[in-house]
């Protein structure tokens, strides 16, 4: 199952905001995420890795956990930007870790505000190399 | 120094036609108009909740002004007083400005008694300016009664609205957005705040190209100090900002190339959209959120490095940008995907309230950057990309010669860069201001990009950003109807929604 996941991970991206663009901007040529075997889905089923980034809302937060939940076990959560990783931008208000993080185990925090891909592939990485 | 720094705003030959509409507001409106205000190259006008009809009315017939489109209305609270915000706009005589009503109502106010009086506001409205039935609480297509339900999607750009459809058969009846798991800043949002602080932080309401955001707060503020500001750095802000459009346009071709299914052109695209982001990350230190525009000036000047570099990039950029679309247009079956989908004529997009490329994909000639006196564009030689048709493959079309354009304009700025001195000339901790409001606009690559401001002392009351992919997802519910459904991606890919723009 390991390997099968090491050969193969499927992430997920939820929510929006600017670090979207910069973990899709992974995709392209230049950076070129899937030479690791990763690719992006948008099934929560198929998915191994769910990605946290970006603004969100109470309906947000809904949409959030039922991502999680629909999600197979084994599961890993990468949290990145400043939003998620400290308190969000647009409202100050909101503290991921306070609303939801004893209920989303998060693996990885990725910081930036927003951050460059690179330091998201190499959280990916970091994440294959926990794996084995 | 002080004749330094206020030795005149900006010469403008629009400055004159602004002051003439201000005098025949005064003239054709004086018992309803309780205050008119020029504020750079905007007008506001405050007036009584009562006289609304009256003055909408007076705005769309005279020919004088000839208003014949809504923006937006917004809702916000100053000093101890409810306003709302209506941004209007004249395409024919090339001018906006904004209606300030003062609703009869306590600073306490509950919340229902708000709700209520701004929906009776909205009904006024709505006989005028029909695209006002956006603003209200519409319930018009529940979850009950549509067929299909998209929720926010992870493709970039279609992740902050949830899209109800009632279909028959494989055609689409009705359309309904839902843009609730965007609205995610707080009312109080920037209330109190230092600028410095406002400034580092504003690009996150255009993610795509962070700069217009920034530009907007600055241009606003050195009109209020009509502040001087040096050749050289107006023109560091064209290059700038030629290059996020170029950024934003390229990663909107992205988008398109994926939806229809051509991976190499996504490829491509992003490689070249890549290109662009490291030119402006050499330059800014940031990709997305540059931080770089300052009141008066920019962050950094540019040196003789960086000059070379954006140089030999824009050379690379325009021999691959062509190939790209060759690739991509002179392909007769992806052509035929995108010709007579989700077409629009102007007369709807004008409704809607629509700017920028989409509408100009409809033969539209409206850019504030050609019909104002926005930064030195006066200078530059470029021209206002056109469509025809407003399809698909119009706007695809238009976002294609604008970047051209935006090449030629940066390839402008480099050669004609003005060698001169740049010094600091404003200090923010000697600000103080008395209470004023100000009003700004750019011309983004989705739009005209607004934001209205309440300043006291150094620290801002209220920002309100009037963004206009707001319009555009309007635009989409009226296009969407009588479309197939299998398009429904690819329309909303095409109107640029951007995600960053509907949070407030």
């Amino acid at each position: 199952m390991r390997s099968l996941v090491k050969n193969n991970l499927n992430i997920i991206v939820a929510g929006f905001g600017c670090c979207k663009q910069e973990i899709l901007a992974t995709t392209g040529p230049t950076y070129d995420i899937s030479r690791f075997g990763v690719n992006f889905v948008s099934v929560p089923e198929e998915a191994d890795v769910l990605v946290i980034q970006g603004f969100y809302n109470e309906i947000g937060e809904e949409r959030l956990l039922e991502i999680y939940s629909r999600m197979k076990k084994p599961k890993w959560v990468i949290a990145t930007g400043k939003c998620i990783v400290d308190r969000c931008l647009l409202n100050e208000d909101y503290n991921f870790t306070e609303r939801l993080g004893k209920i989303i185990n998060v693996d990885f925090y990725v910081p930036g505000c927003p951050p460059r891909p690179e330091a998201f592939i190499y959280a990916v990485l970091r994440l294959l190399e926990a794996g084995q | 120094m002080a004749k330094e720094l206020y030795d005149g705003i900006y010469s403008s030959h629009k400055t004159v036609f602004i002051e003439k509409i201000e005098k025949n507001l005064g003239f054709y409106l004086k018992d309803h108009i309780l205050e008119i205000k020029k504020l750079g190259q905007e007008l506001l006008c405050a007036i009584r909740l009562s006289d609304l009809d009256d003055v909408c009315q007076e705005l769309n017939k005279n020919p004088e002004f000839d208003i014949n489109i809504l923006n937006s209305v917004s809702h916000y609270k100053s000093r101890n007083k409810h306003c709302l915000l209506i941004d209007l706009s004249s395409v024919s005589n090339n001018f906006s400005m904004l209606l300030k009503v003062v609703m009869p109502l306590p600073g306490d106010a509950e919340t229902s008694q708000i709700m209520q009086l701004f929906e009776s506001s909205i009904s006024v409205l709505k006989k005028t300016f029909e695209a006002a039935e956006f603003f209200s609480e519409r319930k018009n297509l529940q979850e009950d009664s549509s067929d299909i339900i998209i929720q926010a999607q992870q493709i970039d750009g279609l992740d902050c609205f949830d899209l109800y459809l009632s279909t028959e058969e494989d055609m689409i009846k009705k359309a309904f957005i839902d843009t609730g798991i965007a609205r995610v800043s707080s009312k109080e949002l920037h209330k109190n705040t230092v600028l410095p602080d406002v400034l580092s932080c504003i690009s996150r309401y255009d993610h795509s190209a962070g700069l217009f955001p920034e530009l907007c707060i600055c241009l606003s503020f050195e009109e209020l100090m009509q502040l001087k500001v040096p050749r050289r750095v107006q023109y560091i802000r064209m290059l700038l900002s030629e290059l996020y459009r170029v950024s934003s346009h390229l990663y909107f071709v992205s988008r398109i190339a994926k939806i229809i299914g051509a991976e190499l052109v996504y490829n491509l695209v992003l490689l070249e959209r890549e290109r662009a982001l490291r030119l402006i990350e050499l330059i800014t230190g940031s990709r997305i959120s540059p931080n770089f525009i300052r009141i008066g000036g920019v962050k950094n000047d540019l040196n003789a490095d960086k000059i070379k570099a954006a140089r030999e990039t824009i050379e690379i950029l325009y021999r691959k940008v062509r190939n790209i679309e060759a690739l991509l247009l002179d392909n007769s079956v992806i052509s035929a995907k995108l010709k007579n989908r989700g077409s629009v004529d102007r007369e709807t997009a004008l409704l809607c309230g629509v700017t920028g490329p989409n509408l100009r994909a409809c033969g539209a000639r409206y850019d504030i950057r050609k019909n104002r006196n926005l930064l030195l564009y006066k200078d530059m030689s470029f021209i206002i990309a056109l469509g025809k048709y407003g399809d698909c493959l119009d706007r695809v079309l238009v976002r294609f010669r604008e970047i051209y354009q935006s090449i030629k304009i940066i390839d402008q700025a480099v050669n004609d860069l003005p060698e001169e001195h740049i010094k600091k000339l404003i200090n923010l901790s000697d600000l103080a201001i008395p209470f004023t409001e100000m009003i700004s606009s750019v011309e983004c690559p989705h739009g005209v990009f607004k934001i209205f401001m309440e300043i006291q002392d150094e620290l801002i009351q209220n920002i309100i950003v009037l963004s206009p992919s707001k319009n555009s997802v309007y635009l989409a519910e009226r296009i969407l109807p009588d479309s197939r459904f299998e398009d429904v991606e690819l329309i909303l890919a095409s109107l640029d929604i951007n995600s960053g723009e509907l949070i407030s």
